[in-house]
């Protein structure tokens, strides 16, 4: 309690610290006079009297200084000083300063970006309640990739577990077609069981959210309910609280608004806010137009499914648990009308379980957690080097306050109250280094998740914006920093007071300058590292972009994305249908080609994968050989530009009345019946019935349809009339100058789709080459920042080196020695200094480059031309940094310098 | 000159001002100056310019209050007084020095005894 008041008394004394000064010196004055005039009532002489009373006072600026001490803070106090200290000597080199935070900023800040952006993707938890309880359950197939559930086992799950307090059953996202108030629009739709938005805490921004009863939509009076996202109440109906109780119509499904949710909520994603959530039970309205009822025997699998814990059990005991639990499940819950093959691949499923605490985002996790680890590796390795620059820096600055420091010393200063006053200098750089560091993350993150989210056809919400815990490491990383580069100097200080230093001295220079020249070499070898790095990384991009895709000149080839409207797709006779649209784009001017293809070119990561063997095979999973699928129209191979070797093209004969027919990549062929001629042989494909006897028709050019880094050289191509699936396609065109406005007006006429985006193949590309990009550009950045800071690092040494030798080579100079030969012997000088550091960098990159071999395509962490290149540019930059202080030194008048001495 | 005059032992000055202050009511800083060195009977040795800084602290404890005022000769002079919490602080101090004195003090007698 008292110290708390002292505490306050002091605070309070700050703001009165000339008054309460004013107060001892005139009780000191008084003081003074009531002893005086005592003294000479007492007898004494005028003079005696203030003797006396000058000697009993005793020292005044002992207790003036005990008195400042006891009205505030000492070491508060003191810590201001050295601050103000620090600004100052700050203000007297602009230029350092400048150079100081502009690297403390870019390497701080890079840090931060990338921390940032991982940290949104990986680390922060999802806003709901207790999100750590929460655990995805999936489906493995044989041949390892995750699935979803049917509907039925996510019922059987849902009975038979005993590891979670409750299962939340989820399906999204798609874009849908919808009508609001007879308005169309495209709305991001995803459908979730009762129990999920009470069993994640949520509190309604407006109405109310789903209860369980809401699901049961077999119930004779039942009506399907939807609940509106917070960002799509503001967009479509302006926030209007009376948006409860209107109906939105989904695929010419009316739902009733039933509330809103809260704002931010994004279900599990991570980057994605479903505009209209609706009951899991109502998907087969929307998406199919079949009964709710259906979903018991459909077997799609479309379920997913999120579990929460029962408190203190861990993932491993749910793992264990399910396991035991799945073989039962499986029995139960195979969908009928299953061949044998395609039951024993059903059996073969098991159940996986995973932590959704993080959110469920495995596509750009996938694509971008690990370049962003690397990434923030090589981020570091930029910090290290912006730190060793700093501390070769902060030397010579120290160095050329030598005589500052020594006088200081010589007044009483102790060493520790100097060597502080260089960590305060430190730490004040490294930590508004700092500060303008989290202003360049938040806007550096913000433009690299720009980047990446591009593509997405919804609005984005990423909160990849610096939170509480990027600030916490920023500033741990420049305390950690302004330390490092801090002990060089602060060393220095200990060294410093002799008797010699209060002079100019020359041995104490020369010291500085060896620990100088270490540092220089070790920034020179921890950039030859990040060079190396960055270069390959950049190759490798070249190499990507300049692969021989097998589709021949993508200029002029077009994708143009269609949907269907409100019930478009309703009594479609797709034969007809194909035939019709693609003859009215043909007829648009200007285009050559034009085709459709079920998977999107360029996108689709591997493609569907299929298992295709010959007919005389029994087992296809077993046999088979794993391939790429395509469903594609008459004219594809043309548009795209595939060649086709053998055979013949799909024509409108081959439709779905027709006999099952394909067209196999070269590679494919070659693979399934070597030498012989694979035109008129019968595969299998997967495990579909109708697709146990397929005719081969054709044999395509092996080309990177899906995938530009990975050839999919296996590819087996089928009519896209023959796929009853048709719902999600693409156009693809060749053509020039093709307009857009008609090419809309051609679909769109025949009153079944609209037409949304259309883009370049050439765009195409580029977007999948993105997360490539990126890296090749962060990483180059990187090189640039890292060349610059050893550029300067090098010539603030070589600068320093040459002012000490100012007077040498004016000696020189005036004896008759050329320029050229001066400049050569400071250049060596410089040399000398980075050789070592280029050397011992080499064989470190020899090493460190296996660390981006993960990312490197067409180029091995070897690549000889970077591990060239990188020291080469190392040795120019040494030279050009030791050229340019040695030739302003060479130009010096010799008698001017020395004169000065 | 300051041989055989001990100098203010550490802690006590506060007690010395606080008993000063209680039984003379409203001071200025030399004539508290002036009191200890009588009481002490001019035993003791008082630093006189580091009352100041003490009657501060004091004062930022709460103990004490200050405020300008003229002396008899009409001269003007910052006038002590003990708060409610000062005469608090002042018995408690007073009962633990009386016993830690008489600890010490038996000490010393029996130190006597020794010899």
């Amino acid at each position: 309690m008292t110290s708390l008041r002292v505490f306050i008394a002091r605070l309070l004394s700050l703001l009165r610290a000339r008054q309460l000064d004013d107060r001892l010196d005139e009780e000191l004055r008084a003081h003074l006079q009531f002893a005086l005039e005592e003294n000479m009532v007492r007898g004494m002489t005028r003079d005696d009297a203030r003797a006396a009373a000058v000697r009993s006072i005793g020292g005044i600026t002992r207790t003036r200084e005990t008195w400042r001490e006891t009205r505030g803070f000492p070491s508060l106090t003191a810590v201001y000083q050295d601050l103000r200290y620090a600004c100052r000597s700050y203000r007297k080199t602009p230029s350092f300063t400048l150079v100081a935070l502009l690297s403390l900023t870019l390497a701080i800040g890079a840090n931060s970006a990338i921390f940032s952006l991982l940290n949104a993707l990986v680390l922060r938890k999802l806003p709901v309640r207790d999100p750590s309880g929460l655990v995805q359950v999936t489906t493995v197939t044989r041949t390892d990739t995750d699935a979803a559930f049917t509907y039925p086992m996510f019922e059987e799950l849902t009975r038979q577990q005993q590891v979670f307090s409750s299962v939340i059953g989820w399906w999204g996202h798609t874009i849908v077609s919808a009508e609001i108030d007879g308005a169309r629009a495209d709305v991001f739709l995803w459908a979730t069981t009762g129990n999920l938005q009470s069993e994640l805490g949520l509190t309604p921004a407006a109405g109310r959210l789903f209860s369980t009863s809401d699901m049961d939509l077999a119930r004779p009076s039942a009506e399907p309910l939807g609940v509106i996202s917070y960002a799509f109440w503001h967009r479509r109906f302006d926030g209007d609280p009376s948006v409860v109780g209107r109906t939105i119509r989904v695929e010419g499904v009316p739902f009733t608004i039933i509330g809103v949710a809260p704002r931010g909520f994004m279900g599990f994603s991570l980057v994605t806010e479903p505009d209209l959530t609706i009951p899991l039970p109502a998907v087969p309205l929307v998406i199919s137009h079949h009964p709710t009822a259906s979903i018991k025997a459909s077997p799609r699998q479309w379920v997913r499914i999120i579990g929460r814990l029962k408190t203190g059990l861990t993932i491993e005991q749910a793992r264990a648990h399910l396991d035991t639990v799945s073989p039962a499940l499986l029995n139960a819950t195979v969908p009928a009308g299953f061949t044998h093959a395609q039951r024993d691949d059903f059996l073969s499923m098991r159940l996986s379980v995973a932590s959704a605490a993080t959110g469920i985002e495995p596509n750009l996790r996938s694509q971008y957690v690990q370049p962003l680890l690397i990434v923030l590796t090589i981020a570091g390795l930029v910090l290290l080097i912006a730190c060793v620059n700093l501390a070769s820096l902060m030397l010579s600055r120290a160095a050329a306050r030598n005589q500052e420091i020594a006088v200081r010393l010589a007044l009483g200063a102790s060493q520790w109250r100097v060597a502080r006053q260089m960590l305060t200098e430190g730490l004040l750089l490294s930590l508004l280094g700092g500060a303008c560091g989290v202003l360049f993350a938040f806007w550096g993150c913000r433009a690299i998740a720009g980047l990446i989210l591009e593509e997405y056809l919804v609005p984005v919400n990423f909160e990849g914006t610096p939170d509480l815990r990027v600030v916490a490491v920023t500033t741990a990383t420049a305390l950690a920093v302004g330390v490092l580069f801090s002990l060089a100097p602060m060393w220095r200080v200990r060294g410093a007071w002799s008797a010699g230093a209060l002079r100019q001295n020359s041995r104490a220079i020369a010291s500085t300058g060896r620990v100088g020249r270490l540092l220089v070499s070790a920034q020179m070898a921890l950039s030859l590292v990040l060079v190396a790095n960055a270069g390959l990384l950049v190759r490798s991009l070249s190499q990507v972009r300049s692969i021989e895709s097998g589709i021949s000149r993508t200029d002029g080839v077009f994708v143009a994305y269609p949907s269907p409207r409100p019930g478009g797709y309703d009594n479609l006779d797709s034969d007809l249908y194909y035939q019709q649209v693609l003859q009215r784009i043909s007829a648009v001017p200007g285009v050559q080609r034009a085709s459709a293809s079920l998977g999107k070119p360029a996108t689709t990561g591997t493609g569907p994968l299929d298992f295709v063997a010959p007919i005389s095979e029994q087992s296809v999973l077993e046999r088979g050989v794993q391939s790429t699928g395509a469903q594609v129209s008459p004219g594809f191979f043309d548009a795209i530009g595939i060649q086709l070797v053998k055979g013949r093209d799909f024509s409108w004969q081959d439709s779905s009345r027709a006999r099952r027919v394909a067209i196999l990549s070269h590679s494919l062929a070659q693979r399934l019946f070597g030498p012989g001629d694979p035109i008129g042989q019968r595969v299998r494909v997967g495990l579909t019935p109708e697709l146990q006897e397929v005719e081969v028709i054709g044999v395509a050019a092996d080309a990177r349809l899906y995938d530009v880094k990975n050839p999919n050289l296996l590819a087996i191509y089928l009519p896209a009339l023959q796929d009853p699936d048709a719902n999600y396609k693409c156009f693809v065109i060749r053509g020039t100058n093709v307009s857009y406005g008609a090419l809309k007006q051609a679909v769109e006429s025949l009153g079944r789709e609209e037409l949304g985006a259309m883009v370049t193949m050439r765009y195409i590309t580029d977007r999948a080459l993105l997360q490539e990009r990126l890296t090749a550009m962060i990483a180059g950045f990187f090189g640039m920042l890292a060349l610059l800071l050893a550029g300067i690092g090098l010539y603030g040494l070589m600068s320093y080196a040459v002012a000490q030798r100012q007077r040498e080579i004016g000696i020189r100079m005036a004896l008759g020695a050329d320029t050229a030969r001066v400049v050569r012997d400071v250049i060596r000088d410089g040399l000398a200094v980075s050789v070592g550091g280029v050397g011992i960098g080499f064989a470190a990159a020899l090493a460190a480059t296996q660390v981006v071999k993960s990312l490197l395509f067409g180029v091995t962490p070897h690549d000889p031309l970077t591990l060239l290149a990188a020291p080469t540019l190392l040795v120019g930059i040494t030279i050009i940094a030791s050229a340019v202080p040695a030739m302003r030194a060479a130009r010096v008048d010799p008698m001017v310098v020395l004169r000065a001495e | 000159m300051s041989t055989g005059r001990p100098d203010v032992l550490h802690g006590t000055l506060a007690l010395m001002i606080l008993r000063t202050l209680d039984s003379l009511g409203s001071l200025h800083g030399y004539g508290i100056a002036r009191r200890i060195e009588q009481i002490s009977g001019d035993q003791l040795q008082l630093n006189q310019g580091t009352l100041y800084p003490a009657l501060l602290k004091l004062e930022q404890m709460g103990w004490i209050t200050s405020k300008w005022g003229a002396s008899e000769n009409n001269r003007r002079a910052r006038y002590y007084t003990i708060s409610r919490a000062g005469r608090k602080q002042l018995k408690a101090e007073a009962e633990n020095w009386s016993r830690t004195s008489a600890i010490i003090g038996r000490f010393a007698k029996s130190s006597e005894d020794l010899v």
